[in-house]
């Protein structure tokens, strides 16, 4: 029995020598080396991924994917844990798509991180990390792709490495489009392998917009502007097509092209949306503005006769229509389509100074039209009060003004809805939600409006500056212009450098297509806007109407 | 010193303690219930001031107290002191250890499955994006017209395109007639065919029922030659068509600018 006991007793000493091991064991984690195992704990076991918010995408009007974000990598490198620079350098090169070098190079800095790649596509990227290399680690982000390359780039802009808009659309519309990044908790097991996940911050992806852009008429202006720079080697060059009625821009194209994909490989310059950054001296397409003010005061009539000289003086200055002619009569229409410079100064000097300058600012010049596109100029319009003498020799023609090509399109929007200046709009819809037609404005009388739509249909006609053009089955109306450019060495108005636009629409009777072309000082060929810019009006309209099932008019 | 025992022996024998008087024979009282207790009669009468501001009080002691009393109820109950009594609970309480294990084995393995659901939204996530970009570049107009003029299709040159006209009247009529005629021409070829080869060999013929107007099922000569008529009528309504060799009906609504 006293043997039974002691075993008994035995046992319950090692027992409790056992459980006081264990009291000191715990003593010891616990309290001694608590603070170091929570936090290798929390590096081996607990950790906080950010998980990149989806960039909402950029569709054209029928849905075809402009802009998308695709997942990807930021891959960097801890070079002093890199054992074998020269060897992983070679391991990761082609992977990575940089000559070896300067992967080497990166890999040898004497620094804890250095970036070997960013947003890498997922694809590369985790043929990178399925290597295992120590010391390459990769952060989830998304890239941002354009799957059309350089279609419609300068408007939709570009996406820098930190995921926010640089330009365009991108940048304007940044806050829609970005998202918010979230955070995701994962617990692991010693073998790695999640056992709690959990999103304090759950990702909010951004808001897709869609745009009035059409994909296939833009594709066709950009074409066209393609063509134009191949055979006048202008500057640059853009052409805007828009629907008059409610001010959706279908296309704005620009010439150079650039491509969104790869921005660090065209200039600054190039990846400006001249549409709306482009400050220009509008020339003869003005005078439709001037004669639209002259009809509304009744000033004029379409039949109203002038006696034209090919000259006229204007306080200290002569001003010369293009060509020599003896002194003729022309009426207000046949002054529009044969642009006659002189006949355009007696119709604004009818009017006077400040109805003229009330006319310029009720159509929207030296003012932004509002659309959503950033970099817009809002032209440079003189007040009244800084008339000189001159001045109304100018003015009427479209010159000693600056104006953008929207500012122009939508003036003559305004002539080709019957009288109504409305807001241009790229953004269709913002996610689901439709954004409204803005309400606009009258600036002229839907029959003042007709009259003149009637009158720009003569500078197609025979006799007409742009008569060459023609689009089969439809009635054309618009306007040329030819403006000398400021020479900035001189200060006066240069005699090699002009820049030749067309504006105009069709059905002439029902315009429900408008389309504008401005090329920046053509060098080879021709500087008109009849032989330059009225051309491509007439390929990208030709195209366009039927595309857009309008019926000829 | 002299021991007491020795100036006083002790009895040899310890007197027996006298047995407890046993209780009478008769009914036993009443077991404890186990419950809550009831609350004491307050001889206070109920409307006095001094009670009616203690009420809300009372009542809320009196939801915990219940909760306790009831507690202490189920943990007294006979059904539960059996069971505590017996060999049940062992196997209750395995049960519950190996629910328990269970339960954690699932969460980990939930986990786990949330952790590969994580990477295939993230492999989706890639090939939607993918499929998005793929699609759009196959929707370029480029890549359709490069494809239409390997398929020898070709594009229709600027002035080609042009509207037809509707004329319901007389484009119903034609279109109606051109299936009465086709119709007609179909029967009209069965009957003879059908005749030909039973004067022949009294079987089909296989070697005519190929041959276009001979053959043909009557549905497919009518289709085909309703989407002839079809297409004579042009999409009436506005459809722009290419009208390079087209024979365009004279008169229409809409101006013809083509050809």
């Amino acid at each position: 029995m006293a043997i039974v006991q002691r075993r008994i007793g035995g046992i319950f000493a090692l027992f409790f020598a056992l459980l006081l091991l264990a009291a000191a064991r715990t003593l010891y984690l616990g309290a001694l080396k608590g603070g170091s195992l929570r936090k290798a704990a929390a590096t081996q076991q607990l950790s906080y991924e950010a998980v990149p918010a989806q960039r909402g995408s950029i569709t054209d009007r029928d849905g075809v994917d402009l802009a998308v974000s695709e997942p990807a990598q930021d891959l960097a490198a801890d070079p002093y844990l890199i054992r074998e620079p020269l060897a992983t350098a070679q391991k990761l090169a082609p992977l990575l798509g940089k000559p070896e070098g300067q992967v080497l190079r990166e890999l040898s800095q004497r620094s804890g991180f250095v970036y070997l790649a960013r947003a890498l596509p997922a694809q590369q990227a985790r043929a990178v990390m399925a290597l295992k290399v120590p010391g390459v680690t990769g952060t989830p982000v998304m890239r941002r792709v354009y799957p059309r390359g350089a279609l419609a780039a300068q408007v939709l802009g570009v996406v820098g490495t930190e995921g926010n808009g640089l330009s365009g659309l991108e940048y304007s519309s940044n806050a829609l489009l970005h998202g918010h990044t979230g955070e995701r908790r994962v617990v692991s097991d010693a073998l790695g392998q999640p056992v709690s996940i959990s999103e304090p911050h759950p990702e909010q992806a951004g808001t897709p917009l869609s745009l009035t852009i059409d994909a296939n008429i833009q594709q066709r202006a950009e074409d066209v502007l393609g063509a134009v720079g191949r055979v006048f080697s202008p500057k640059d060059a853009t052409a805007i097509v828009m629907n008059p009625q409610t001010g959706a821009i279908l296309a704005m194209a620009n010439w150079p092209q650039v491509n969104p994909n790869s921005p660090g490989a065209s200039s600054p310059e190039a990846m400006e949306n001249r549409a709306v950054g482009f400050d220009y001296e509008p020339g003869s397409t003005f005078k439709a503005v001037t004669v639209a003010g002259a009809l509304q005061q009744g000033l004029v009539t379409p039949t109203s006769s002038f006696a034209i000289p090919d000259q006229i003086k204007v306080a200290d200055r002569t001003i010369h229509d293009d060509t020599e002619h003896a002194e003729e009569d022309l009426t207000t229409a046949q002054i529009l389509a044969q642009s006659s410079n002189v006949g355009a100064i007696k119709i604004g000097a009818l009017e006077g100074p400040n109805d003229f300058s009330g006319w310029v600012s009720r159509f929207g010049f030296g003012r932004r039209t509002g659309i959503e596109l950033p970099g817009e100029e809002i032209g440079q319009v003189l007040p009244v009060g800084k008339y000189s003498g001159s001045s109304m020799g100018n003015l009427p023609i479209g010159q000693g003004q600056l104006v953008t090509p929207l500012q122009m399109a939508s003036a003559y929007a305004a002539i080709a809805n019957g009288g109504i200046l409305r807001q241009p709009r790229v953004i269709q819809s913002v996610g689901s939600q439709p954004r409204p037609t803005p309400p606009g404005r009258r600036v002229i009388s839907a029959q003042t409006a007709a009259s003149l739509r009637q009158m720009l249909e003569g500078v197609l006609a025979p006799g007409g500056t742009a008569s060459e053009v023609s689009i089969p089955g439809y009635q054309l109306a618009g306007k040329t212009g030819t403006a000398s450019k400021i020479d900035p060495a001189t200060g006066e108005y240069s005699k090699t450098a002009y820049v030749a636009s067309f504006m105009g629409f069709a059905p002439a009777s029902d315009p429900k297509l408008l389309c504008a072309v401005i090329v920046d000082e053509p060098q080879a060929g021709s500087i008109y806007g009849g032989t330059v810019a009225a051309p491509a009006f007439g390929e990208i309209m030709s195209f366009a109407l039927p595309y857009l099932r309008i019926p000829p008019g | 010193m002299t021991p007491p025992a020795a100036a006083a022996p002790a009895p040899a024998v310890r007197p027996r303690r006298a047995p407890a008087p046993r209780r009478a024979p008769g009914p036993r009282g009443p077991r404890r219930v186990s419950g809550p207790s009831r609350p004491a009669r307050s001889s206070r009468p109920a409307s006095t001031p001094r009670q009616g501001r203690s009420r809300g009080a009372a009542r809320a002691n009196a939801l915990p107290l219940a909760l306790v009393s009831a507690f202490e109820a189920l943990a007294q109950h006979r059904l539960l002191d059996r069971l505590i009594r017996g060999r049940t609970w062992i196997g209750i309480v395995a049960f519950a250890l190996i629910g328990i294990v269970t339960l954690q084995l699932g969460l980990l393995k939930l986990n786990g499955g949330i952790g590969h659901a994580i990477e295939r939204e993230a492999l989706l996530q890639r090939q939607n994006a993918a499929l998005s970009i793929e699609n759009s570049e196959m929707a370029s107009g480029l890549r359709v017209e490069t494809r239409a003029a390997q398929l020898g299709m070709a594009f229709a040159p600027t002035g080609q395109l042009r509207f037809l006209g509707s004329r319901p009247d007389e484009d119903v009529a034609k279109a109606a007639a051109a299936l009465t005629t086709a119709a007609r021409a179909a029967a009209a070829a069965r009957t003879s065919e059908s005749s030909t080869s039973t004067s022949t060999s009294g079987e089909p013929s296989a070697s005519t029922s190929g041959e276009a107007g001979s053959g043909v099922p009557t549905q497919e000569a009518e289709s085909s030659s309703a989407s002839s008529a079809s297409g004579t009528s042009g999409g009436s309504g506005g459809e722009a068509q290419a009208g390079g060799g087209e024979t365009a009906p004279s008169g229409g609504t809409q101006p013809s600018a083509g050809g």
